[in-house]
């Protein structure tokens, strides 16, 4: 009986010891390269977290929600580059957390030579009462000179085979609106007057305005007595509409240079053509063509591509890799905060160990790293960046004005240096921005960030695959960048101007 | 007296109850005025127009519409809610007014818009020059400003693209503003900053205003963005950021406005602008009239069609293509403010002491500030 009992103690013990309750934490991965002469990494293929197929790239996003799979169903234009010929067929890949892909497949392809869409544009998909899926995009064809641009319509029963609606032909514009400007149609179902509207980027009678069409059967569409929106200050491409709280929002990417995504919003209803409120951006300039879908619990999701950059490493500034933003209230609203999806948070889950290669002006005590730039630039220089990882800290702005943030590309070239700036300058203005720029390149983009100037604290979350770089900051701004070479160079953080404390930094990659 | 009778009675005695309970002095107080209205409602100088219960202000370009502060005058007796002079804000969205007076009320709807109308007045004779700092230095934006300096102490500043966008300088000290830049792109993109609405705003305002303009560069892309120009008639042949070294020195041709050429030698016709060997990013921002510029290789109908003057052009393409490649925009009643823009790619201020021809760089600089300085 004792030796039972010994036995069984044994093999108990051995089964706790399985269950790994009680294993200690997997150590970090450490990495000892810390040398810093400049490294320049080609990228090839495939991005796994910020989307882009093994080849061709992510252009205008349309990204739809399936209740009854609970997928999202991202449909994109597929940008091959070169393109010549192909422009460009509408692709889809599903995800149910925006961290992982799979089922990346074309669903609309381009028409013959002779048809309207020999061309194909942005649009978007819709489910009817009845359970069929339809999708409403753009046609264009050049040689159309009376018609260039007109709305096309294909079905599906599973979301994976379109057939495209021949009978439907295409929706050329009505009266007022411009038929060489007409495109990205945004369909979506009003609960509150119980109909199907459809938006369409276009000019009205010469302005910056959105189409307003009424249907009740997805078939027959009607015009509307005023647009959407009118005499608006941008030409509002990709746009979208939904309600949030009480309010009707719209997003939409202005084509006017430079390039951006906007939001407004407004109370009442959408037969009136103003009261919407003045546009406001969601990220920075190289962030483009995203719309929006919800998951049953109403999580909006804000989905668009983020630019390569024409040069060295790639050929074009326009599509890229898909970032997506869950936007949502700011409070009880009405401004829009973006945040980073649970799921993209959540995938970098395997710890790496910080490796200091050198600092100045900077002192670390107790796991807090504190810079004064009163004497000089203070920063602290960490090993080469490895793709992909995740960077989190806690950033306190300790004096009034500051200029700070994070360095990549770092080496001993320091013409080559990205720098992730944030100017902070209460007594010049109440200057705010966040600026990405580099010696050699001069500034790629830059965002006002008013909206959190008055904070003094900052959690910083910054989610890296190769050479995207997206930070959030506080959970309520998002700043996409496209940062070449900062895989497999050393970084930092710095403040020039100011001083800064840093605490609780941690990197984890998966 | 019978029961048919006292019902009479008492029905009389009810009737005469009734009416003695409507006296004359409770009469008064019932009395409906003739009118309960907003009489004028007014912001600064300009009178809202009143249309049965709405009222409708058309406002100057760059006034702050949400924070107006009306003047209202109503019916007398009667009061105004929101109050007379107490702010409010008509950005984007109508303000409701209720008068009132005693039990009788009127509402009404107030919308207010800005407009383009030109309105000119006077300015002082400083220089502004836009800085540099969202762009990169080199393409001698810093050199162009350590030149103006020289060549107006004491009468130019340093403007900062924030200052402007947050009204923190008297616009009106300025007779000229200068903005010379490379842009971000060889396409001619100018700083983001360069296209906030807040700035962009506070531009159009100063150029309403009758406010003048220099654009050198890449910068002539402002002529699209604060609207001082038809969007049908903008530059169409931007590039840049390149490395050019001529064998000869090159520049472009003096059409007319001889005044702006005054004392820089031409050389078979053409100003020269610059030297051989110098190297140069080549910014150039013109207007291609042949082929796909759609003019018909006619400066006559760019002028027809921009509203421009070409002051020169530079022939292109194997001598097949006319290029307008400096323009002025006159004053007209809807625009204000008088533009002068300079398009080639050999107006360069950035290898400039590397440039044998930057003697001439800097004298049309300084016919074209002063030309523009002294005109009315």
């Amino acid at each position: 009986m004792k030796k039972n009992i010994l036995i069984t103690t044994i093999l108990l013990c051995s089964l706790a010891s399985c269950t790994g309750k009680n294993e200690p934490a997997p150590s970090p991965v450490i990495d000892n390269d810390s040398t810093d002469t400049y490294l320049s990494t080609k990228e090839r293929g495939l991005y796994r977290t910020f989307f882009k197929p093994q080849i061709a790239w992510v252009g205008d996003v349309m990204p739809f929600y399936d209740e009854s799979s609970e997928t999202f169903h991202i449909f994109y234009l597929q940008d091959w580059r070169p393109a010549a010929g192909i422009i460009h067929p509408v692709w889809d890949v599903e995800t149910k957390d925006f961290a992982t892909y799979r089922n990346n497949r074309e669903a609309i392809p381009l028409g013959k030579n002779y048809e309207q869409d020999v061309t194909i544009g942005t649009g978007g998909a819709i489910r009817a009462q009845d359970g069929k899926y339809h999708f409403f995009y753009t046609g264009e064809m050049a040689d159309n000179k009376d018609c260039m641009q007109a709305i096309m319509h294909a079905t599906s029963d599973n979301l994976v085979s379109w057939t495209k609606d021949k009978l439907f032909g295409y929706m050329r514009a009505t009266e007022g609106y411009s038929p060489n400007d007409f495109r990205d149609a945004c369909t979506f179902y009003d609960p509150d007057a119980r109909i199907y509207r459809m938006a369409v980027s276009t000019l009205f009678r010469g302005s910056n305005a959105i189409a307003h069409y009424t249907s009740s059967d997805l078939q027959t569409w009607t015009p509307a007595p005023e647009p959407l929106i009118k005499d608006a200050p941008h030409f509002m491409e990709c746009s979208d509409f939904f309600k949030m709280g009480n309010r009707w929002y719209m997003t939409y990417s202005s084509i006017n240079a430079p390039r951006c995504v906007y939001y407004r919003y407004k109370d009442g209803d959408l037969n009136n053509p103003y009261g919407w409120s003045d546009p406001q951006p969601l990220d920075g300039h190289c962030y483009y063509a995203a719309k929006t879908a919800a998951d049953k619990q109403g999580r909006r999701f804000l989905c668009g591509w983020l630019q390569t950059r024409a040069g060295t490493h790639d050929s074009s500034d326009w599509g890229g890799a898909l970032v997506v933003h869950q936007i949502g209230l700011d409070g009880a609203g009405p401004n829009l905060i973006c945040s980073v999806p649970e799921g993209v948070f959540n995938k970098y889950s395997k710890a790496v160990q910080p490796i200091e290669q050198k600092k100045e002006y900077t002192t670390l005590e107790q796991g807090v790293y504190r810079m004064d730039a009163a004497a000089g630039r203070a920063f602290v220089q960490f090993n080469r960046l490895r793709s992909p990882m995740r960077i989190t800290c806690q950033l306190k702005r300790v004096s009034n004005n500051g200029i700070f943030g994070f360095t990549f590309a770092a080496s001993s070239d320091e013409h080559k240096a990205h720098h992730l700036r944030f100017i902070l300058e209460p007594d010049n203005n109440n200057k705010s921005d966040l600026a990405h720029d580099s010696e050699e390149k001069g500034q790629m983009n830059l965002f006002n960030i008013h909206r959190i100037r008055d904070d003094r604290e900052y959690q910083i979350t910054l989610c890296i695959e190769k050479s995207v770089a997206v930070m959030y900051i506080n959970g309520k701004v998002a700043f996409s960048c496209r940062i070449y070479d900062m895989e497999n160079n050393p970084w930092q953080i710095f403040c020039e101007s100011g001083q800064i404390e840093i605490s609780d930094l941690q990197m984890t990659t998966y | 007296m019978g029961t048919n009778r006292l019902h009479i009675l008492a029905a009389f005695l009810m009737v005469m109850m009734l009416l003695g309970a409507c006296s004359p002095k409770d009469r008064e107080h019932l009395e409906i005025p003739a009118e309960v209205a907003i009489l004028e409602f007014r912001v600064g100088d300009i009178s809202g127009s009143i249309l049965k219960d709405t009222i409708r202000l058309i406002l100057p370009r760059g006034t702050k519409l949400e924070q107006l502060s009306p003047q209202i005058t109503v019916t007398q007796g009667a009061t105004v809610s929101p109050a007379s002079g107490e702010m409010v804000n008509l950005r984007n969205q109508p303000v409701h007014y209720r008068v009132t007076l005693g039990n009788i009320y009127q509402d009404y709807c107030v919308i207010a818009v800005t407009d383009d109308v030109p309105r000119p007045h006077a300015h002082g004779r400083r220089i502004g020059y836009i800085n540099w700092e969202d762009t990169e230095k080199t393409g001698g934006q810093e050199r162009a400003w350590q030149w103006l300096q020289t060549a107006y102490p004491d009468s130019c500043d340093l403007l900062s693209l924030w200052d402007i966008q947050h009204a923190s300088l008297n616009m009106d000290d300025y007779a000229v503003i200068w903005y010379h830049t490379r842009g971000v792109a060889g396409d001619g993109t100018l700083p983001f900053r360069a296209y906030d609405r807040e700035l962009v705003e506070q531009m159009k305002a100063y150029t309403n205003g009758g406010g003048k303009l220099l654009l050198t560069g890449m910068a002539p892309r402002w002529l699209q963005t604060l609207g001082l120009i038809d969007n049908r008639y903008v530059p169409n042949n931007f590039y840049g950021h390149e490395s050019v070294r001529l064998d000869a020195s090159s520049g472009f041709k003096p059409v007319t406005k001889p005044e702006l050429f005054a004392s820089i030698p031409l050389t078979e016709g053409m100003v020269q602008l610059m030297g051989a060997d110098c190297v140069f990013e080549n910014n150039t921002s013109a207007w291609y009239l042949a082929s796909w510029g759609g003019y018909n290789n006619s400066v006559s109908q760019w002028e027809e069609e921009t509203g421009g003057i070409a002051i020169a052009t530079d022939i292109v393409d194997g001598g097949t293509a006319t290029r307008v490649v400096m323009a002025e925009f006159p004053v007209t009643d809807k625009r204000a403010a008088q533009v002068i823009s300079i398009h080639s790619g050999t107006y360069d201020w950035g290898n400039h002491e590397a440039n044998s021809c930057r003697g001439a760089i800097e004298q049309l600089t300084r016919n074209t500030l002063d030309y523009l300085r002294n005109a009315k």
